[in-house]
């Protein structure tokens, strides 16, 4: 009994050649002996039970390889015994050989009913026997490899599955911000297997712009998905620290360059928003056109392609440009992956680039457009298979016909805790052609944060830096006159007099000091910017009246009034120093 | 249906043919179409005319063309595409990288 139970314990399978062990079920001594003698004759190791029950109770703990099985038995028959064994032994197949009488078909007939997977007639012959046992054995070999092959198999799918599921809450959790639920960005992501190789990313700058990327990485599944870590931390980190959705861009697409193997690129369209200029600038890398939908002007107009998609070439190679319009109030725009045109139809065909646009532009007035589009070509699709991620975004303006007027700070200071007051001082001056490549405004604000940890302040102090950067830079250095601004065609233009002006800049500085001093319980924080520019009559620019709500300039000064303790210009104009005080 | 390449008499230029649906599942065949030369002619011409429709996967391809060719030293050329896959090209702004005819 001893040994049995250790014998148990193994799988059958497993066992080396030589032990493989059969169950001999007889009631009577003598057949029980000559069987017994017979299978050790053949080199098999015996076991024995007296009757139908003994022998389920030995298949149950001793799980022999093969059962050699009389039909009349006491208590329990043959065939009985026959049915529970297989019941007991299911998938693990254990072949059972039942030992009848000479030409009794109907009995042959019914062992093979009751689970018998042969038969032996009496008087058993030593070569027949061997000669059967080995066939069964040898199905039985295959029959277990198999299973154990199919165990295996659903144990790795389990663990697949189960991996799939924890990287996917960490995917999600690196790819999506809560920004994606804000009120003016609609999205719908519908991936086709667990990993989406499209990507929607969106964020809010600290002077409030809205930052939204919407890409589609080659082919499908974990391996398009796994760029959208990097391009995904890239984003958010920079949108966080101020940088412009161009640099970002630039940004990803050198690491993707950089980490993608040749073949494999992400086509990204990117956008900024400003809402308090309604200004919108749209970076599209090979994305299909997104559509603006102009809805005062009940017209659609595509924003289409206008470099290779990211991670193809080298930013230094890369041709791009952003296309930069005026937002008006109402106006939305739609990104959308190529999984949308070639969804494949119920009926055939594919979605199409002019189904999308007809149905935008029909639907151009409703508040509901989003999810008419959506409805259309969820219609259109049927019960077709997904063969593509499907994406598509709406950003909608939240500038209105007021914005700008009072110029609101983009977010009230919190009464999260700062470091101590200290005091410091900072000094910057920047030259010419520096500015053709350097961004000041995220590093210093950066550097305020790390010293003074001001970051309940952070949205404040860069849009104050902002303003003061952007007048010394555009009106200072480049002397450009914001009067070309004016209409929304003036601001394209001016905006492309701007790159002219400054990829020509040779000479011209800019100095940007910042001095921080303890005051009471808070500290108090001057910042001087000073350009090498003539100056400009601010005595009349500060008397004049606010800006009217269709003015396309001359919110920089309120909007500074209003973030700052003290605004004082000196002249001749070409240098400003602001006050501001906390908490 | 499928892809066949050749290389012109004087050894001087690649010819690759693509005939029906261009993408994911084209990739071996593409491959296999360059692969084994040892160095690839200066001039390469993919012809789209029998080409029925391009995926991501299929500009993926030409890159890899492109870089196995020496990158920005290639020279190739892609000839004819249908109207649909010609919009695929461009916009994905192929234009820069390729010479579409």
């Amino acid at each position: 009994m001893n040994t049995a139970t250790t014998l148990a314990s193994e799988s059958p399978s497993r066992r080396p050649p030589g032990t493989t062990r059969i169950l001999v079920v007889d009631d009577s001594v003598a057949n029980r002996r000559l069987l017994v003698a017979m299978i050790k004759e053949a080199g098999y190791r015996a076991l024995t039970a007296r009757d139908g029950l003994e022998a389920v109770t030995a298949v149950e703990r001793l799980q022999p390889d093969l059962v050699l099985m009389d039909v009349n038995m006491p208590r329990m028959d043959g065939l009985e015994a026959a049915r529970r064994i297989k019941q007991i032994t299911g998938e693990r197949f254990t072949p059972v050989i039942f030992v009848t009488g000479m030409g009794d078909q109907r009995v042959q007939t019914d062992c093979l009913a009751a689970g018998g997977d042969d038969f032996v007639t009496k008087p058993v012959e030593l070569p027949v026997l061997q000669a059967r046992v080995q066939a069964q054995l040898r199905t039985a070999r295959l029959y277990r490899e198999q299973y154990e092959r199919r165990q295996e198999l659903t144990y790795y799918r389990d663990m697949a599955e189960r991996e799939q599921h924890v990287a996917k809450r960490v995917f999600r959790a690196i790819t999506r911000r809560e920004t994606l639920d804000a009120a003016h960005i609609r999205y719908r992501l519908s991936p086709m297997s667990t990993f989406n190789g499209d990507l929607v990313l969106a964020a809010t700058t600290p002077d409030g712009n809205t930052h939204l990327l919407v890409g589609d990485f080659t082919g499908h599944g974990l391996a398009a998905a796994i760029g959208a870590l990097p391009a995904s931390d890239i984003f958010y980190a920079m949108s966080a620290k101020g940088y412009t959705i161009g640099n970002i861009i630039r940004e990803i697409n050198d690491r993707l360059h950089g980490l993608l193997p040749v073949g494999m690129f992400l086509a990204a369209c990117g956008l900024e928003a400003n809402d308090h200029e309604c200004m919108l600038e749209v970076w599209n890398a090979g994305l299909p056109a997104a559509l603006w939908c102009r809805k005062a002007l009940g017209r659609v107009e595509p924003l289409p392609s206008i470099s290779l998609p990211l991670g193809v070439v080298s930013s230094a190679e890369l041709e791009t440009a952003p296309t930069r319009h005026i937002l008006a109030p109402g106006d939305r725009v739609l990104l959308y992956t190529d999984g949308v045109t070639e969804a494949e139809g119920a009926e055939g065909g594919q979605y199409g680039d002019q189904r999308l646009r007809a149905q935008v532009e029909a639907l151009l007035g409703r508040e509901d457009l989003f999810d008419r589009v959506l409805a259309d070509l969820d219609a259109f699709r049927g019960e077709t298979a997904q063969t593509d991620d499907i994406t598509l975004v709406q950003f909608e303006s939240r500038a209105t016909q007021a914005a700008g007027i009072g110029a609101e700070p983009p977010r009230e200071p919190t009464k999260a805790a700062t470091a101590p007051a200290t005091t410091w001082r900072l000094g910057l001056r920047l030259e010419g052609p520096a500015f053709q490549r350097f961004d000041p405004r995220p590093l210093v604000t950066q550097l305020v944060m790390e010293i003074q940890g001001l970051d309940p302040h952070k949205n404040q102090l860069f849009t104050i830096l902002s303003e003061l950067f952007a007048n010394a830079l555009d009106h200072g250095l480049l002397g450009l006159d914001s009067g070309l601004k004016a209409g929304p065609e003036g601001f394209a233009r001016y905006f492309a007099e701007r790159e002219a002006r400054l990829a020509a800049l040779k000479d011209g500085w800019i100095d940007i000091h910042l001095n921080h001093e303890p005051v009471g319980e808070g500290g108090r924080l001057l910042l001087r910017v000073e350009d090498s520019g003539p100056g400009f009559d601010y005595a009349a620019h500060l008397q004049a009246p606010p800006p009217g709500p269709e003015a396309f300039s001359g919110r920089g000064i309120t909007l500074l009034r209003n973030l700052c303790a003290e605004v004082r210009y000196e002249p001749p104009g070409n240098r400003v120093q602001i006050r501001y005080d906390w908490p | 249906m499928g892809i066949r390449s050749n290389i012109s008499s004087d050894g001087k230029r690649l010819q690759i043919d693509i005939d029906g649906r261009f993408d994911f599942a084209s990739h071996d065949a593409f491959r296999a179409a360059y692969h084994d030369l040892d160095s690839l002619p200066r001039e390469i011409h993919v012809d789209l005319r029998k080409a029925e429709y391009m995926d991501s996967a299929a500009l993926g391809m030409l890159l890899m063309l492109r870089e196995r060719a020496g990158g920005d030293a290639a020279r190739i050329e892609i000839i004819d595409p249908p109207p649909a896959v010609r919009d695929i090209l461009q916009v994905a702004r192929f234009d820069q990288l390729f010479r579409i005819r």
